[in-house]
């Protein structure tokens, strides 16, 4: 719709404040069973995946030449709206007597970090929004 | 799914950390108790927690599943059940009223299988995820409002 | 005929082309150029500032139809749909009516200035 960077930050922020809510839910999840034997800890990728497209982005190798219309280029950017978070099973971490591995300390750790990503991120949407408003008066 | 989810999913394990240090309670309010209305001594309580899982309803085999189906939604306590598997503690007292009349261990008492320093780690235990699960909650409703800013 | 030569290939976009003319057409701008009265083909201004109203009027219709649906879908199931998503859409609803009718102020008056010029 809007021209230039905005739409892609906004897009981008949208998706970051979905993936945090879903992350929350996995480690409220999580902080719920701490105490339920043979319990694994999950755990939600998303940001690597995430950096990896944008960055394929900003590569420009040379000028590539293929010589028939039908071979493949093989520099492709991965679209960044493809990338999806994706949920992992924790099973690798010291459990503990009970074959659970939650480490509620932790996990208040990356609850709290994750409350504070996402209100920096609604800030920031909010402040793009603002930002063209303040133009249009 | 939405931060009220999470909201369940921390009410949930606030509501089994509730269970769980209420039949603490007990038991240590029982560690004396050398009779019941069973006939033997107290026997302390366990809660079994099992994790709870979103109902999946029915879906052909080949979708893929959506991821908000995988994520769980908390715990629920299962059973509370007698533990049965400690030995009982056996006192040396001839002169109380339940000792054992005959047998091999004529002049024991038979006291709760309750270890008092065990059940009060596993309070320590209880109230601090019982924390964390309000401080999940504290931060979801932070969260909320922050949202609720962005138009503003 | 071969609908998909390789030579019709522009980049990423790919004309479609229809072996009969009541075919519905692939895009509303090549239904009016086949000169075929496809029904799904909506009477909109080939360009100039026609095209340009007509397409942020769609654009602002389509935000608030999204905003009304978050707000209905916030209503009938909260569990649904995420509080962020709907401050999201009502912003963004906001703000494309706003420019709109910024962009729609100016160019309605640079177009009274030139017609009242003497």
């Amino acid at each position: 719709m809007f021209t230039g960077r905005f739409d892609k930050t906004v897009d981008l922020l949208k998706r970051g404040l979905d993936v945090s809510v879903l992350r929350r839910n996995v480690i409220a999840n999580n902080i719920a069973n701490a105490e339920t034997p043979n319990f694994k800890r999950t755990v939600l990728n998303f940001e690597s995946a995430l950096k990896r497209a944008l960055d394929s982005e900003k590569v420009r190798p040379p000028r590539q030449f293929v010589s028939d219309s039908r071979h493949i280029p093989f520099y492709q950017p991965i679209d960044y709206r493809t990338v999806r978070p994706r949920l992992v099973l924790d099973y690798l971490s010291t459990a503990k007597n009970n074959g659970n591995n939650v480490d509620i300390e932790e996990e208040g750790m990356l609850a709290l970090e994750n409350q504070l990503l996402y209100q920096t991120m609604a800030q920031a949407i909010s402040s793009e929004f603002s930002r063209v408003n303040l133009v249009l008066r | 799914m939405g931060l009220f989810t999470t909201i369940n999913t921390a009410a949930s394990g606030l509501t089994a950390q509730r269970t769980r240090l209420d039949v603490i309670a007990n038991n240590i309010a029982n560690v004396n108790t050398t009779r019941t209305t069973e006939g033997g001594p107290f026997r302390r309580s366990r809660v079994i927690f099992r994790p709870r899982v979103s109902q999946p309803y029915w879906r052909s085999p080949f979708l893929p599943t959506f991821l908000k189906e995988q994520i769980g939604r908390g715990v629920r306590v299962v059973n509370v059940e007698k533990d049965y598997d400690s030995e009982v503690r056996l006192v040396y007292d001839p002169t109380h009223p339940d000792a054992i009349q005959s047998g091999p261990r004529q002049g024991y008492v038979e006291y709760p299988n309750v270890n008092v320093v065990n059940e009060m780690v596993d309070m320590i235990s209880a109230s601090r995820a019982y924390e964390a699960n309000v401080a999940i909650m504290n931060g979801s409703k932070s969260m909320f409002l922050k949202a609720l800013e962005i138009g503003r | 005929m071969d609908l998909l030569s390789p030579l019709s290939v522009q980049g990423h976009l790919i004309e479609l082309q229809r072996s009969d003319p009541r075919h519905l057409p692939g895009s509303v701008a090549a239904g009016m150029s086949g000169g075929a009265a496809g029904p799904a083909a909506a009477s909109s201004p080939e360009s100039g500032f026609g095209k340009l109203f007509f397409d942020a009027l769609n654009n602002v219709n389509d935000l608030q139809n999204t905003t009304m649906d978050l707000t209905e879908a916030m209503l009938t199931d909260p569990d649904s749909v995420d509080i962020h998503d709907v401050t999201v859409a009502i912003a963004e609803a906001n703000l494309a009516l706003s420019m709109t009718k910024a962009i729609m102020d100016r160019a309605i008056r640079a177009y009274q200035e030139v017609i009242n010029t003497r």
